[in-house]
């Protein structure tokens, strides 16, 4: 037999080797990573749902997963994530295009005021149209709103300017957005929150091109206000619930992941400390036979997140090292602390009061 | 759920709750046409400590029940004044990590800029968690009243406004509030509102009327006017009791006048 090109490329270059002989769960189409993350490096991370998984398990396993809008003490982790908190590093809600991203940037620094601002609930509540679902039941007053905005902008500045490693989960190309200023929407207006209005909410499905230079602006800007931030960018494995285009969702769903594919290569191409993580690849692969999926073919499994983060800790993440986290549970215990400290302070008080009274009827003659 | 009424021919009214319950205590005992028309059970009474037991299915102390039941026997009402103080524990001084919210009833309340906003939903959540033996109490009070008498569940009194009182009477939180400062009163308001608004949600789940503070107790800014503080920073005093037990016995007839 001749060398060839083939001859002395490793196995993971091969289907029969690397996917075909293997248990299901040994495929591991990372290979390698550009670089890796300590655990002292601040992890950012945003994106569509699929990303809420990665930021949970950097939290559970001792990673520096900065959250710089977090829920004050007294809320419960429970209320806590009703409310937004920690799904991702600033409470942002699922950013699910480039272009939202490139907005949120804008919008966080002051380069852009969205025209349409505060929309009205039907329960007399007000929405955030960036946000709709941030605040359960609607934020209570047009103030409330813009209070909480000015204070999820600082946490999103802050998670910009301090981290080191921000990982991005592409998850859609279908937008809606404004044709009075091009604002983009997270959901379509009308969806939770809002009123369509034909005229005004005009609906695109961006191409390889405008989400590659999205992200190119993106990262530029993510890297003027930090010049050594390493980008990770996977794709969300996640089909779409809904296409706006006149044509099966399955089919939309191909085409949005395929462009989103191409573009997060075309990104790590040309940007230095820029990497694609495979996650789309290990949900969606053929060797999984759909068990990733769970029985509406649509929601990710947790045994395949748990591929999917094994993965990652393996090739892009140190052993050892710090448990930064902690910091969270300190400030909590802090907070538990000074409550039952009250608790008592308020119970003496009540004791005394009815001391007291007890003492005053009996020096009445 | 609840047995019959017995004959109430005594005609008195059971107050039964915690230390708010001293301002009527001393209240009634001003009046001399009060005197024998109410009874009362102090939940501090050290016999029926813990009020609450500490286990997976939490249950009234039986001695209270007891006797709670007992003087229910003899009367024409029940009026708890229980667990009043809760949203002091969060709202009285400032916590280490001090926090703002805005009160749905209220949007419109000044917002203090120099700490955190956290969703009115998330403070509500609080007060629900700390109200967990409030709930047990009020539930096992149902039980026991019959459903022919009033039961009712008083509102805690309105945060004093000023700050100088609540430093001239500090009681037990002396050194905290050296060290931590006394909440900002337009706060400490609003905790008021927050946790009366949980009290009475959670009274309307357990078929309890809930009454509110009469509007004349309250100042313009709806704080507690002078003549009703007491001699430390929390509770009302023998005056603020004496109107609270005139607003429950019009409230009272109003209701039995209904049924």
């Amino acid at each position: 037999m001749s060398n060839t090109p083939y001859s002395s490329l490793p196995d993971y270059n091969f289907w029969k080797q690397s996917i075909a002989s293997l248990d299901p769960a040994l495929v591991d189409p990372v290979v390698s990573s550009d670089f890796t993350i300590s655990q002292h490096d601040a992890v950012v991370t945003a994106g569509s749902c699929f990303a809420q998984h990665i930021a949970r398990y950097l939290a559970k396993d001792s990673f520096n997963y900065l959250v710089t809008e977090t829920a004050h003490p007294i809320a419960t982790a429970k209320t806590a994530r009703e409310y937004g908190y920690g799904d991702f590093s600033a409470r942002y809600g699922n950013i699910y295009s480039s272009r939202q991203l490139l907005q949120l940037f804008d919008r966080a620094y002051g380069d852009f005021v969205p025209i349409d601002d505060i929309w009205t609930l039907p329960n007399s509540g007000f929405a955030d149209p960036f946000r709709p679902r941030i605040q359960p039941g609607g934020f209570a007053s047009k103030e409330e709103l813009r209070i909480d905005r000015a204070q999820h902008f600082a946490a999103v500045r802050s998670a910009f300017e301090k981290q080191d490693v921000f990982i991005f989960t592409l998850g859609l190309t279908e937008i809606w957005y404004s044709s009075v200023d091009g604002s983009v929407y997270p959901l379509c207006p009308g969806v939770t929150a809002g009123t369509f209005d034909e005229k005004i909410h005009k609906f695109a499905n961006l191409s390889v091109e405008e989400i590659t230079a999205d992200m190119e602006a993106v990262i530029k800007k993510l890297r003027s206000v930090q010049p050594n931030v390493k980008i990770i960018l996977t794709v969300s494995p996640v089909p779409l619930m809904a296409t706006a285009e006149n044509r099966h969702v399955l089919v939309s769903t191909t085409y949005s992941k395929s462009v989103l594919r191409v573009a997060a290569e075309n990104i790590t191409r040309k940007l230095d400390d820029c990497a694609y993580f495979p996650s789309y690849e290990i949900i969606t692969g053929s060797f999984s036979r759909g068990r990733y999926f769970a029985s509406d073919c649509r929601s990710v499994m947790e045994n395949g997140v748990r591929h999917v983060m094994r993965l990652f800790m393996e090739h892009y993440t140190n052993e050892g090292g710090d448990t930064p986290s902690l910091t969270n549970n300190t400030i909590l215990a802090d907070h538990e602390q000074h409550v039952q400290e009250l608790e008592h302070l308020v119970s003496v008080n009540c004791d005394e009061e009815v001391l007291g009274n007890q003492i005053r009827a009996k020096s009445k003659p | 759920m609840s047995k019959t009424a017995a004959s109430h021919a005594d005609n008195q009214i059971l107050f039964v709750g915690h230390s708010h319950l001293a301002a009527i205590q001393s209240g009634v005992e001003q009046i001399p046409v009060w005197q024998n028309k109410f009874e009362f059970v102090q939940a501090l009474d050290p016999e029926y400590h813990p009020l609450i037991s500490n286990s997976a299915t939490p249950e009234v102390h039986a001695n209270f029940k007891r006797d709670v039941g007992e003087k229910i026997e003899k009367s024409n009402a029940v009026i708890s004044v229980a667990f009043g103080n809760q949203h002091n524990i969060l709202g009285l001084l400032n916590p280490p990590d001090p926090f703002e919210f805005v009160l749905r009833a209220e949007p419109d309340l000044k917002i203090l800029n120099d700490r955190q906003l956290v969703p009115f939903g998330i403070v509500q959540q609080k007060f629900r968690e700390m109200t967990k033996q409030l709930e047990i109490f009020l539930a096992a009070l149902r039980e026991i009243t019959p459903d022919s008498i009033p039961f009712l569940h008083l509102e805690s009194p309105p945060p004093v406004p000023s700050e100088s009182h609540i430093l001239k009477y500090p009681g037990p939180f002396r050194n905290k509030i050296q060290e931590l400062g006394v909440a900002p009163a337009e706060l400490r308001y609003k905790f008021w509102r927050a946790y009366s608004g949980v009290v009475q949600d959670i009274c309307s789940e357990n078929e309890i009327t809930y009454l509110p503070v009469p509007l004349d107790v309250m100042d313009k800014n709806k704080f507690l006017k002078k003549e009703f503080w007491n001699d430390d920073p929390t509770h009302g005093n023998s005056n603020y009791g004496q109107r609270i037990v005139q607003n429950a016995i019009t409230k009272i007839k109003i209701l039995e006048n209904a049924a």
